[in-house]
């Protein structure tokens, strides 16, 4: 049992531990490591795991304080079905304080927490307004209730860690987008370049220096792009390219 | 700050204008509005050769930053890569002069006199710079450069924007492509005096530089010179 002054001393360092990521750099994977191993302490449980949406419709095991725990949070991924799979599609707080009352609620899951150990589970959803990410779920060996209390700040520290993720997500997603577009625009670039460099060393219009450049490319089975980069960069000799381009198709 | 909700609900409407250009210069003209000096100007760039000016709020600006382009030297470029804003509160300074010789000489026409560039970025990486300037010489107030700061986070993140943009393209996106396709003529001399010359793409472009600078002319006017042949570069001899 924690004394309330550890509890809160435990709180306070789990908050500011989230704040840091809304400012700085952080690991997600971390963060949420983190985070459910100072659930277990400050709430007082015996496992908690956390599940994160994968963003293309399925479901990741992406914390958990034990390795039964994660084993259950597999099981409920891999069968479709669980308290915590059930939070995670309403979005609402799923509170089971006793496990052998929700055998036909959830006929595999019951079992197999059993099994491993468990009494009692109670899933927090990982949301902000619309915006459902994941599920924290909370464990415990003995049947119990979480407190109002208790379930706020649960509530708390889930809400902290899905801003932290959306907020790192957002960011990275916008780097990607920017990145993508620079290689886009780099490409048309060199492509160009690569239209002068052999309409100058075959004497040709930019329009017949671009078709031999579609040619070597095609018939290489190279990217546009990399051919002109080759050329420009000095990779490709051009003269070669030039002469020996054909006007009229081998014979069948 | 009640500023930046009208100017955040002004680029949701600037950002429906049709046409992806027109889109872009909106949101950029509604935060224009907002921000400090007589006129401000953002060009967006992933690198020294390629920047597009896509908005100017007035001809001095747009100008100015067509010497930058001309010339490769000056406050915006060094705003963009040392990742910080460069303030010059007085461009008719002897540092200044120091500082870029060509850039303020080809420039003295005009009514400058602060000068300020601030690099827009996302993450780590770059996306442009955003010139402002005042007729009169005198230093940004921190308000101000705070103003500038929150602005421009704004600007930066409604052009990336991929949503509303039907292919999933970004309105920066779309802009600096057609920068490309408009600036084609530059891109082909470069490659072009590769080989004329036997330099590398970035010697063959501060070659056509140069010769626009001793010209008194614009690089794209050099360039479409090279490209229809009526302009051939030698090698120099050392």
């Amino acid at each position: 049992m924690v004394s309330a002054i550890g509890r809160e001393r435990a709180l306070t360092q789990a908050f500011v531990g989230l704040a840091d990521t809304l400012v700085s750099d952080f690991d997600v994977a971390d963060m949420l490591h983190d985070l459910v191993v100072e659930c277990v302490d400050i709430l007082d449980v015996d496992a908690c795991g956390l599940l994160l949406s994968d963003q293309r419709g399925g479901l990741e095991v992406m914390a958990s304080s034990t390795e039964p725990t994660r084993m259950l949070e597999l099981f409920q991924v891999q069968t479709a079905e669980g308290p915590c799979l059930d939070c995670f599609r309403t979005g609402q707080q799923v509170a089971v304080d006793d496990l052998q009352d929700a055998a036909e609620r959830w006929p595999r899951f019951v079992p197999a927490a059993r099994t491993a150990g468990y009494a009692a589970v109670h899933a927090i959803p990982m949301r902000l307004r619309n915006e459902i990410i994941g599920a924290l779920n909370l464990f415990a060996t003995e049947p119990r209730e979480l407190s109002e209390d208790d379930r706020r700040v649960a509530q708390a520290l889930a809400d902290v860690a899905t801003i932290g993720i959306l907020q790192e997500r957002a960011i990275h997603h916008k780097e990607t987008v920017v990145e993508q577009l620079q290689g886009a625009l780099n490409s048309r670039i060199v492509i160009e370049q690569a239209k002068g460099l052999l309409a100058e060393a075959g004497n040709l219009q930019m329009d017949q220096a671009f078709e031999v450049l579609r040619r070597v490319a095609r018939s290489s089975n190279t990217l546009l792009a990399t051919v002109a980069r080759d050329l420009v960069e000095g990779r490709l000799d051009a003269q070669g390219v030039v002469t020996t381009r054909a006007s009229t198709p081998a014979p069948a | 700050m009640a500023d930046l909700d009208e100017l955040r609900s002004n680029i949701e409407t600037a950002g429906r204008a049709t046409g992806s250009a027109a889109a872009a210069v909106a949101v950029c003209a509604a935060c224009a509005q907002v921000l400090p000096g007589d006129a401000a100007a953002i060009t967006v760039m992933t690198s020294d050769q390629v920047r597009q000016t896509v908005y100017a709020g007035d001809v001095v600006i747009e100008e100015f930053e067509r010497a930058q382009y001309n010339l490769g030297a000056g406050p915006s470029l060094t705003a963009f890569s040392t990742d910080r804003p460069m303030l010059v509160p007085d461009l008719g300074a002897a540092s200044a002069a120091a500082r870029w010789p060509a850039l303020i000489d080809a420039v003295s026409y005009l009514p400058i006199g602060g000068l300020f560039c601030f690099p827009m970025r996302l993450g780590a990486i770059g996306v442009g710079v955003c010139a402002l300037y005042r007729r009169a010489a005198g230093s940004l107030t921190a308000a101000d450069v705070a103003l500038v700061l929150r602005v421009l986070d704004v600007t930066t993140v409604a052009l990336l924007d991929v949503r509303g943009c039907g292919t999933g393209e970004s309105l920066l996106g779309r802009l600096l492509v057609a920068d490309v396709s408009t600036r084609r003529a530059v891109h082909q001399a470069t490659g072009m005096l590769t080989v004329q010359l036997g330099v590398t793409p970035e010697s063959a472009f501060a070659r056509l530089r140069a010769h626009a600078y001793a010209q008194g002319s614009d690089v794209e006017r050099v360039a479409f010179d090279v490209v229809s042949r009526r302009l051939r570069l030698e090698p120099d001899h050392e």
